[in-house]
């Protein structure tokens, strides 16, 4: 179960660290969407990123959906 | 801790209206909602609903990210999800995201309600009186936390967001409740309701 997770998002994580560095020059901030080695476009929120991911590939699909930031945040959960 | 300010929510897949859903498999059907008890917590920058939860609402993935819990940095995936409040008159929460995560160490509870989602609320804790409060004045469906900005880029403008959305406030929703609730039997932790059972035979935290 933890494998097939893993594996879930895998391409498009790999895609998102190719281009992040490319990204980070103009796009530092957004949030881009991508479904297997394909940017569907970037987006000013989360929430506006989702629906634009959804509506183009569903709701039943994995995938990314990810904030460009310089340094990957680590969340205090205590 | 185990009985501090607790909510009823119901976890489910985003709502969205207007995307165009794809066939689901028969065996998701009836199945995409469940309700379970949340804990405020405060300490947590993000909310996290327990992988048992996360499984059986059959959530999508859309990112990985890192938790720094008491007990180190945690590698989890990240899931949409929508929330609902279903004994109170709290805004529905359509999408967000919320962290998979092993909650066995709190057994009564399959979240964690963080501050991306306290940030929607004024929440008041009496601590000597043993109650706490949610006023909800916000009109908008979702405010970005302090936490989900890049520093360097929110600063003065979330500061305005926030004060439009509370100015932009029409009546306010407000939930009192006490968390001195008695404690539940020990044994093994609740099963997450059935979402076809009859709402009467459902786990009701009231006092």
């Amino acid at each position: 179960m933890a494998t097939d997770q893993q594996a879930r998002l895998a391409v498009e994580l790999e895609y998102f660290s190719q281009h992040k560095a490319e990204w980070l020059a103009h796009k530092t901030g957004q949030y881009v969407v991508i479904k297997e080695n394909r940017p569907l476009g970037f987006y000013p929120s989360f929430e506006v990123a989702y629906r634009a991911g959804a509506a183009t590939f569903g709701l039943e699909t994995d995938f990314l959906v990810k904030q460009i930031l310089e340094h990957e945040p680590v969340f205090l959960v205590l | 801790m185990l009985y501090g300010p607790r909510l009823q929510i119901s976890i489910g897949p985003p709502i969205l209206s207007a995307a165009r859903e794809q066939p689901r498999s028969p065996g998701k059907i009836g199945s995409r909602f469940t309700d379970t008890d949340a804990l405020i917590d405060t300490g947590a920058q993000k909310t996290v609903v327990a992988l048992e939860a996360v499984r059986k609402v059959g959530l999508s993935k859309i990112n990985e990210t890192e938790l720094r819990t008491a007990g180190g940095i945690i590698k989890v995936d990240v899931y949409v999800a929508s929330l609902q409040f279903p004994r109170c008159d709290l805004k529905s929460i359509e999408v967000m995201e919320v962290s998979g995560c092993d909650l066995s160490h709190i057994p009564f509870y399959r979240c964690l309600i963080g501050r991306d989602i306290l940030s929607r609320w004024s929440f008041h804790y009496d601590g000597a009186a043993g109650t706490w409060q949610i006023t909800e004045n916000s009109t908008k469906s979702w405010v970005e936390p302090p936490e989900g900005f890049d520093p360097d880029l929110w600063g003065q403008g979330l500061q305005r967001l926030v004060l439009s959305a509370v100015l932009r406030s029409a009546s306010a929703s407000q939930y009192t409740d006490t968390y001195n609730h008695p404690p539940r039997p020990a044994a093994a932790a609740p099963p997450i309701a059935d979402p076809s059972a009859p709402a009467a035979l459902r786990p009701c935290p009231q006092p």
